[in-house]
């Protein structure tokens, strides 16, 4: 339960700090050249939150 | 971890056992690999790193349905030897051996690197003390011999801790980074002012698969995991995905980072910008350290915590170096690609002596020429680690797409994705469009390995050539064949293996199949 719980909390979290990065990038630079790692990187934290909470949920099942 | 004979692994390590393992090989590379790509790479090295992470995904992905399938500890020397045959088997492991070798040396400078972040240790710096700093590293490896000799060796449990609290640790920078220093502002100035020319990019998208290296302990774990073929795709997948983002994370950190303290001149007495700073040669041994201890407040602590933190984690991979290079060359001489001395054991001990003293000397040699490059000691041994593991990744591929055509039977609970169905020779086999996608990548960054790395792309072939002489002697003497491949029953052998891990449902699919196509197949017991 707890480690569920853990997973849970730290999905979330990458999910938040992934869409903040985004946000943030996108918001000065947009979506051209120099921001595309970046971008990448706040996808990556979201894809990796999605994960474990999907992983989470199977898990439960 | 235990000490245990190679040839019978307890299957005892658990999910998180696997990642950690996986971890501690492959977590400690962005230490070493940060201020090397931005020493080199500049305004461009989150784009190096993304380039880099993009061929290392396929790479993972690759490592991941081969673990699972082929649980075996020998790794990309294996996979190889299987799809391609003896020869191409042996030049695999022989660049993988050349990459642990590499680790042990890169590593324990990297160790004593961070160290000298210290106040009271700053004396092992390399710019300032080039003698004791090569002493100190000599005196690492030495005690990493001696202790693989003996058989000491960190716990499983150890790893587990080390880490759990490097992702907590790297976290944590890079979290209280983000929030109290970064500024998108300052990266992309970064990008548009510092961006390198097309050799320095090349060279540093090469040196930026540094911090991917480690892979194969995707696949030594594969044989110490029961039920490999389940566990093993849902731990790699977290890891790769965990490497990733720290890879990128600390390069558009380092680009666009507004440091707590004010960045100090330039050797000339010039203003610099920060990842200016973190790219001189004083500071790319320990680039994550100095980082950190400019992120507000944080700093204060981090100063003293990330040095001693990153130095046992690269200890602690150097050591892995050790024991990985006498296991490759274990499973290999299993296989008769290496002479069998390197499967001999201590009598009291029951280490691989000679596989350890051979390989840690050769670290110690590739200390003496690293240290004749003085300033650039550190850049020599980054771009022979980067020759082996890019020469190694792409015969990985070529192997899994030949496993795939002339394998088709064996159960892959895991496959990666995007792949076209078709028959080859009688039987429908799935063709990978994702390791045609990787191995495009991760020959071009072998490519500009030897395009832009003046050493590597001497001192990388003539190691090959050097193993290839090795492998031709040793098999003439014993009348194998030098060329072609021994006869092996791979088919019986994939039963054994599947059994052995645990696996009885993929054996008895295997069984199943290989009775389908042949009725006269027998399990042998």
């Amino acid at each position: 339960m707890m480690r569920d719980r853990f997973k849970a909390f730290t999905g979330a979290l990458f999910i938040v700090l992934g869409f903040i990065i985004i946000y943030r990038i996108a918001g000065i630079a947009g979506f051209r050249f120099e921001a595309v790692p970046g971008l990448v990187l706040g996808a990556a934290m979201m894809a990796l939150g999605i994960y474990r909470i999907a992983f989470m949920i199977r898990a439960l099942r | 971890m235990s000490q245990s004979r190679p040839h019978e692994l307890r299957r005892s390590v658990t999910p998180w056992g696997s990642y950690s393992w996986g971890y501690a090989d492959v977590g400690a590379d962005i230490f070493v690999a940060l201020g090397l790509v931005i020493g080199i790479a500049g305004g461009a090295t989150n784009v190096a790193f993304l380039f880099a992470g993009l061929v290392y995904v396929c790479v993972g992905l690759a490592y991941t349905e081969l673990a699972a399938a082929y649980p075996v500890a020998g790794g990309g020397q294996y996979f190889v030897m299987r799809g391609l045959g003896d020869l191409l088997g042996f030049i695999a492991g022989w660049a993988v051996l050349l990459d642990f070798t590499i680790d042990i040396t890169l590593f324990a400078w990297g160790c004593v690197g961070y160290l000298s972040h210290l106040p009271v240790l700053s004396v092992l710096d390399a710019t300032t003390h080039p003698g004791l700093h090569f002493w100190v590293i000599f005196a690492l490896i030495a005690g990493l011999a001696g202790l693989n000799v003996i058989g000491v060796r960190e716990s499983t449990a150890f790893n587990g801790f080390v880490a759990a609290l490097d992702v907590f640790s790297e976290t944590l920078i890079l979290v209280l980074g983000f929030l109290f220093t970064f500024r998108p502002e300052l990266l992309i100035h970064s990008m548009q002012t510092g961006w390198p020319s097309s050799f320095q990019l090349m060279n540093g998208i090469s040196l930026a698969i540094i911090s991917f290296v480690g892979l194969e302990s995707i696949s030594h774990a594969a044989e110490e995991t029961n039920r490999p073929a389940s566990i093993i795709p849902r731990t790699s997948i977290a890891l790769i995905l965990t490497i990733l983002i720290f890879a990128l994370a600390y390069s558009n950190l380092a680009l666009g980072m507004q440091p707590w303290y004010p960045t100090p001149h330039d050797a000339a007495g010039h203003a610099q910008q920060f990842w200016q700073f973190l790219g001189a040669t004083h500071n790319q041994d320990k680039a994550v350290a100095v980082m950190s201890s400019n992120i507000p407040y944080f700093g204060l602590l981090a100063a003293f915590y990330v040095p001693v933190f990153g130095a046992t984690l690269l200890l602690i991979s150097s050591n892995s170096g050790v024991f990985g290079s006498s296991r490759i060359a274990y499973s290999m001489s299993q296989f008769q690609l290496l002479p069998s001395l390197f499967r001999r054991v201590h009598r009291k001990f029951k280490t691989p002596v000679i596989s350890i003293a051979t390989f840690c000397g050769l670290a110690v040699i590739e200390l003496v020429f690293a240290a004749l490059q003085g300033s650039f000691g550190y850049e020599f041994l980054g771009d022979l680690y980067a020759f082996g593991a890019a020469a190694s990744y792409t015969l990985v591929f070529v192997a899994l797409i030949a496993l795939r055509l002339n394998d088709p039977l064996t159960p892959r609970k895991f496959m990666i994705p995007l792949n076209i169905k078709m028959r080859y020779k009688g039987e429908t086999v799935f063709f990978p469009l994702v390791a045609v996608i990787g191995f495009i990548g991760i020959f071009a960054i072998l490519v500009f390995v030897l395009l832009t790395h003046h050493i590597g792309r001497i001192a990388g072939p003539s190691w090959l050539i050097f193993g290839i002489i090795i492998y031709v002697i040793y098999r003439l003497r014993k009348k194998l064949p030098v060329l072609g491949s021994q006869p092996r029953q791979w088919a019986h052998d994939q039963v054994q293996i599947l059994r052995k891990a645990g696996e009885l449902d993929l054996m008895d699919e295997l069984v199943t199949k290989l009775k389908a196509r042949d009725p006269n197949f027998t399990v042998r017991i």
